[in-house]
């Protein structure tokens, strides 16, 4: 019988590799997926620092400008005074002004 | 006046002094003691002031103080005017720009970090960490100046402008003064925690795509794997495989599927349509139905779920089995098989349960179904006629020629008879030389004895077998049926009693079957049953008849006769049970029987008396009978040579070889041998020459009509003569007169036996006799 005698081992067998290539498929996008979405974090956490570095900075600078602000007013003030004072005092010329003893 | 800008000026130390200047610039009074001579009407601020006296704001400006050593200063002045709004002259008020720094230094964290005071025009009045060169530098085209032109604070962005790194910072415009507060960092320390971060995160992601890539290396090395393994299996099973989705396409198809329609791997591949796949055998000449027809009803088989075993012829020959199975997902599996050599197989199988190797005549399993379907079908007024044939001397040329030379013969017969037959008649062999042969449509029992005619002549007469001319005959026995007859095995057995009737008519010949046939087989089978019987329980006696010398007149021997009383039917002949007991086999066991208890009696006799013993033909077939004599001598006593084996011609009919090798060793023993009812049968004087006889025993048919007129005295002179040739003695039997006893004492024969002296008698019945006897000459 011809069916008694086998073929020598043939390894060659046309099993479709679609499982295969729907293994690597699924692979390759998880892997692309994983480096999108480890991306993305990075950059937003990117954003995130500098927003917070940022806003370090704004409330440096708006506790700066208060403080500022409050100095030259009184620097201000003194100078008013000064100047009312001067004028309460009648010097009514440049002449009498320059008077050292005015001063 | 000096005193109230002292303490108008106090607390604040780094503040460089409150300071008047007149209308020329000079400087008239001041906190600082002693007053320095200070000329400020070159300063940008007091030329505006002189200009434009009527402007109450104050003004803030970064000088070089003219006051205190030329450090950088922010300087803020009001104009002095007078009652009627002349221009008196400036207030001033400095602050070093170093005390801002200071003032800086704890609020500036991180390497990078800078704090900035500018000008609203843009002009940089101090920062933190100092760098004296960018003091009094204008910043206002920078980023942080293009914010403040919407808004007076925001965010923004720049490039460094020490080291040209990007940095990030926030600016605001003080509320009532022309002075901007700009805090930056570099990125670089932004992101110093982010870095770290990231790192963390791309090692995670990292790590995660290893993991993936290293368990789909595995999984896909594992799919392979399987599939190499899946692939030599497949593709090295002696079946064809195909493997069949839903869609009617093809998932696997083995490498035998390919060889054994020589098809195209480019097209039996996975992915390839049944129909397709069809079409392609069909082109390649390995299909030959309808492509459409053949796919829809495996379809249609499929979607049914029913398994489905069919056997096709290829249009090369071969026989393919074709199983397909439906799956649960609506695919389907199909093994093919080329079981063209097992259907071979089958058939041969078939035939040769149906039919004779030797002669292809159909068998006896055959047979009985064709002659029960024959049987079925009579019709009413005819008859079937089934004849059994035995070829007479067929196991003498079997044995004498071989079997090659047997087997030839029977072939011959066998054509001989088919050639005798009609279309409706049937032949068989039913086993060794027997041929059954069934005619149909009977009409008359001439008809039958007009188709024995015709076999007589086709297989009487001589025949050449392989070089060797062998004649042939046949013992026929025929049985009717009728159409309410009778059931088929006892039409078989009465043709068989109607043949074994036939051979008992001396074969050669043919006899109907008569139910008296069946009366005789069944009371022959009674005393088959009876003699096993009688042979347990002892009613079977050995009785004795003397022998006498004709010369002396006394008893030179007596002969062993076997009786049977039967307890119903009286006493029964030999000739009626001896038959029987040759038949079955019994006779081995009776003739040894006979013989130790014949011995054992003869032992208490006379020395001189001698003890015959007849012995079937039968014993002769069993090579332990000088055996079986050695040890019923040794078990009486007797000596060899008073013992007397009488044998008829049977013995040596057949030429037997064996059998002539068993009278020379009982020769040898010292057992005279005598042959028996010489005379009858062949009796061919060849016989005399094969052996050499210590006796022979004329029978009584030749000795009751020897005193007559009609008598034939010479014959027995005749054998006489020759007997007394050869030195051998002679015994008549059934003398029962005196005038025969004294014709054979003149004819000088030796010894007589028969009624005259005395019948046979019971053992001790005859051993009074021979003590009486003993010495005294019988009248």
């Amino acid at each position: 019988m011809t069916a008694n005698i086998l073929p020598a081992l043939n390894p060659k067998f046309p099993i479709p590799r679609r499982s295969i290539r729907g293994y690597i498929f699924i692979g390759t996008l998880l892997i692309v997926a994983i480096a999108f979405g480890t991306a993305m974090m990075v950059s937003n956490f990117r954003e995130r620092a500098l927003n917070a570095s940022e806003r370090e900075m704004e409330n440096t600078v708006l506790l700066l400008a208060h403080h500022f602000d409050q100095q030259f007013e009184e620097f201000e003030v003194v100078q008013k005074e000064l100047v009312a004072y001067i004028r309460s005092t009648g010097i009514a010329s440049t002449e009498a002004f320059k008077q050292p003893g005015h001063a | 006046m000096r005193e109230i800008l002292k303490s108008k000026s106090n607390g604040s130390p780094d503040i460089a002094g409150v300071n008047i200047f007149d209308s020329d610039g000079m400087l008239i009074n001041s906190s600082v003691w002693p007053r320095p001579a200070v000329n400020v009407a070159d300063r940008a601020y007091f030329i505006a002031a002189k200009l434009d006296p009527a402007s109450t704001k104050a003004s803030i400006d970064l000088v070089r103080s003219r006051l205190s050593g030329g450090g950088w200063t922010a300087l803020i002045s009001r104009t002095i005017t007078g009652p009627s709004g002349e221009f008196l002259g400036v207030v001033t008020r400095g602050i070093a720009t170093a005390s801002f720094e200071k003032f800086f230094a704890p609020l500036v964290f991180g390497n990078d970090a800078v704090i900035s005071l500018f000008h609203r025009d843009g002009t940089m009045i101090a920062r933190y960490p100092h760098i004296d060169d960018l003091i009094g530098q204008n910043f206002s085209k920078g980023p942080f100046f293009e914010v403040l032109a919407n808004a007076d604070h925001g965010n923004a962005r720049n490039k460094g402008v020490v080291d040209g790194r990007d940095r990030l910072g926030s600016v605001r415009q003080l509320s009532n003064f022309p002075i901007v507060v700009v805090a930056t960092t570099s990125v670089s320390v932004a992101l110093a925690d982010w870095r770290g971060q990231t790192r963390l995160l791309v090692g995670v992601a990292g790590l995660s795509v290893l993991v993936i890539a290293v368990m789909m290396f595995l999984i896909i090395r594992q799919l392979s794997l399987q599939h190499h393994r899946l692939g030599i299996a497949v593709n090295n099973m002696t079946q064809s495989l195909l493997l069949f989705d839903s869609s009617h396409r093809l998932i696997i198809c083995n490498q035998r599927y390919i060889e054994m329609f020589r098809l195209s791997p480019e097209v039996a591949k996975p992915g390839c349509s049944f129909r397709d796949l069809i079409a392609h055998r069909k082109d390649s000449g390995s299909f030959s139905g309808d492509i459409d027809q053949y796919c829809s009803s495996v379809a249609h088989n499929v979607e049914l779920g029913k398994v489905t075993l069919n056997v096709v012829e290829n249009p090369d020959g071969r026989s393919i089995q074709i199983v397909n199975q439906p799956l649960a997902d609506g695919g389907w599996v199909t093994t093919l098989e080329d079981v063209t050599e097992r259907k071979r197989s089958d058939e041969r199988i078939a035939h040769l349960a149906h039919f004779d190797a030797l002669t292809e005549l159909p068998n006896r399993v055959l047979f009985q179904e064709q002659l029960e379907g024959a049987l079925a079908r009579i019709v009413y007024g005819e008859q079937v006629a089934l004849l059994y044939i035995d070829i007479d001397e067929f196991k003498s040329v079997n044995d004498s020629l071989g079997h090659r030379i047997g087997d030839e013969l029977l072939r011959s017969v066998a054509a001989s008879l088919r050639d005798c037959l009609d279309e409706t008649d049937i032949i068989a062999r039913l086993g060794g030389d027997e041929f059954a042969v069934v005619q149909t449509a009977v009409k008359h029992s001439e008809d039958v004895t007009a188709l024995v005619t015709r076999i007589y002549q086709s297989i009487r007469g001589r025949r050449e077998c392989l070089g060797h001319l062998v004649t042939t005959d046949a013992s026929i026995g025929i049985a009717l049926a009728s159409q309410n007859g009778i059931d088929m095995e006892q039409l078989l057995k009465n043709a068989d009693l109607a043949m074994y009737s036939a051979k008992a008519a001396g074969r050669r010949t043919y006899r109907f079957f008569e139910p008296e046939m069946d009366v005789r087989m069944k009371a022959r089978h009674s005393l088959e049953i009876d003699l096993r019987q009688a042979i347990i329980e002892g009613d079977l006696e050995v009785y004795y008849q003397p022998i006498v010398d004709l010369q002396s007149n006394r008893i030179s021997g007596c002969e062993a006769l076997l009786r049977w009383h039967h307890s119903q039917r009286g006493m029964i002949s030999p000739a009626e049970f001896i038959p029987v007991a040759e038949e079955t086999g019994l006779i081995n066991q009776l003739g040894e029987w006979v013989l130790a208890t014949a011995c054992a009696e003869a032992a208490t006799w006379p020395d001189n008396i001698k003890l015959a013993v007849n012995v079937s033909p039968v014993q002769f077939r069993s090579d332990t009978l000088a055996l079986k004599v050695v040890a019923a001598l040794a078990a009486s006593g007797l000596s060899a040579n008073r013992l007397e084996l009488e044998i008829t011609e049977a013995v040596l009919i057949r030429d037997d070889v064996a059998a002539l090798a068993i009278l020379h060793q009982l020769r040898a023993l010292g057992v005279r041998i005598a042959l028996d009812d010489f005379g009858t049968g062949y009796s061919s004087l060849s016989y005399l020459q094969r052996f050499p006889f210590d006796k022979i025993k004329i029978d009584r048919c030749f000795i009751k009509d020897i005193a007559e007129p009609s008598g034939a005295p010479c014959i027995v002179q005749a054998v006489v003569s020759i007997a007394a040739a050869r030195h051998i003695t002679t015994t008549a039997e059934g003398v029962e007169t005196e005038r025969q006893r004294d014709l054979l004492r003149t004819l000088g024969c030796t010894e007589m036996q028969g009624y005259l002296f005395s019948p046979a008698k019971p053992a001790a019945a005859i051993r009074r006799l021979l003590l009486s006897n003993h010495d005294r000459a019988v009248a």
